[in-house]
């Protein structure tokens, strides 16, 4: 049995080191297609959308909505701006954990696309803190008291780390499993019994998962982000 | 090496590598992810929302106009319930000040006709009187032809012609001067004639 990311491909050298394209890049280009072809499709509609939603037009408003009131409501009226940020976010994570289904090997079981997007959290949380208690967000690391600063500063960069890290290993474990389960039936019943898993570890897991990152992160940029 | 992998010369593939190469991977990742998520906010996200808040501001305007209309109309119905009212009360006041007019009329026309009655009663009352008299005069007068006739007729065999004349002009004296002594004077007279 091979879990591994494969690499198709050479995609670039840097001195003497080669970077190769993988399976992982293959899904993560795969995945951002498939959002864009939607998000231009979307745009070119968008003039033709009614007063009264329906069908498609109602999904996407949904959507939309959804996510701007879920920021608003889980980090505030003033960092409304970040939901446009997460909800492109939690639209890849989800359609990248959903794309084991079509028989692709998910972006996000892979630690680079997780550990980035884990980054991308960081760098906002800290871009947050600056931006709305200035001086005070760098005393806060010596708070409450001076002593306290190793450990403040290992719990802030373990949030992207841990981010990270409960993406990959949730997403690879399903990858893992459900290709066990794969192998270890005749071809016969490959049809329906590996169903139930996929129900599991691609539709809820992957749902739980793109909620879970999307809800933390929201959680860690508002906690930095309060004046205390 | 795989069997695709080393078809190709390429290395095999790894599940968890903690090395350099994670780095550019994670590199390669975070582009590919921040191109998506500036896409799909330029793309999808901005322009829904603007749409969204275009509909809800047209919504809200609609509905302020709704509420204006609504006033507009609660406001003009008061004001005709009020004319209403106005004409209800404007109505009551004409049918009192013509029914207090009729009542009025109706007094002054019943005055007048008892007023009217009552001269007619005394003009009829003063006639009446005016003829009784007339009877009575009529009256004493037949009386007094008739006395002359019986009186002359009893006298013719005994007195002139000037004595009747004389008997009669006393007699007439006598009644026109007091009904009273009419009794007393006549058998004085016709005492004395016999």
């Amino acid at each position: 049995m091979d879990f591994s990311n494969k690499n198709l491909g050479v995609l670039f050298r840097i001195g003497d080191e080669t970077i190769y394209f993988n399976q992982t890049h293959l899904s993560t280009w795969i995945v951002m297609g498939m959002l864009l072809i939607l998000a231009v499709i979307v745009r070119l509609a968008l003039p033709r959308f009614s007063a009264v939603p329906r069908g498609f037009q109602n999904v996407v408003e949904a959507l939309v909505e959804v996510m701007s009131n879920f920021a608003k409501s889980t980090m505030g009226e003033r960092f409304e701006g970040y939901g446009g940020i997460y909800f492109s976010i939690f639209s890849f994570i989800l359609v990248s954990n959903y794309s084991g289904l079509v028989g692709l090997r998910p972006p996000t079981a892979d630690l680079a696309t997780t550990a980035a997007l884990g980054l991308i959290t960081f760098a906002l949380i800290q871009i947050g803190g600056v931006r709305e208690q200035r001086g005070q967000y760098l005393k806060s690391f010596f708070k409450p008291y001076p002593i306290f600063f190793p450990i403040n500063l290992v719990g802030e960069l373990s949030k992207p780390v841990s981010l990270a890290f409960r993406l990959f290993g949730n997403m690879l474990g399903g990858v893992i499993i459900v290709g066990l389960v794969y192998q270890m039936l005749p071809l016969a019943l490959r049809f329906l019994l590996p169903d139930v898993l996929h129900a599991y570890f691609d539709i809820f897991a992957g749902a739980l998962q793109a909620f879970i990152f999307t809800v933390l992160s929201m959680t860690f940029i508002r906690q930095k982000s309060v004046t205390d | 090496m795989g069997a695709a992998g080393a078809a190709a010369g390429l290395p095999d593939g790894v599940i968890l590598s903690l090395d350099k190469s994670l780095l550019y991977n994670i590199a390669i990742q975070l582009f590919n992810v921040a191109v998506l998520t500036v896409a799909l906010i330029f793309l999808l996200y901005k322009p829904v929302r603007k749409f969204l808040a275009e509909r809800r501001q047209t919504i809200r305007a609609e509905l302020e106009e709704a509420r204006a209309i609504r006033d507009e109309a609660l406001e003009q119905k008061e004001q005709y319930e009020k004319l209403i009212a106005g004409i209800e009360s404007e109505r009551e006041e004409i049918l009192r000040q013509t029914h207090k007019r009729a009542m009025e009329k109706s007094d002054q026309m019943l005055f007048d006709a008892r007023r009217e009655a009552e001269v007619i009663y005394s003009r009829a009352q003063a006639e009446l009187e005016l003829e009784r008299e007339n009877l009575n005069d009529e009256m004493k007068r037949q009386i007094i032809e008739i006395s002359h006739m019986m009186a002359g007729r009893f006298v013719q065999v005994s007195m002139d012609r000037a004595a009747q004349d004389r008997f009669i002009e006393h007699a007439l004296s006598e009644w026109s001067g007091g009904g009273n002594d009419d009794g007393e004077g006549g058998e004085g007279e016709g005492g004395d004639g016999r």
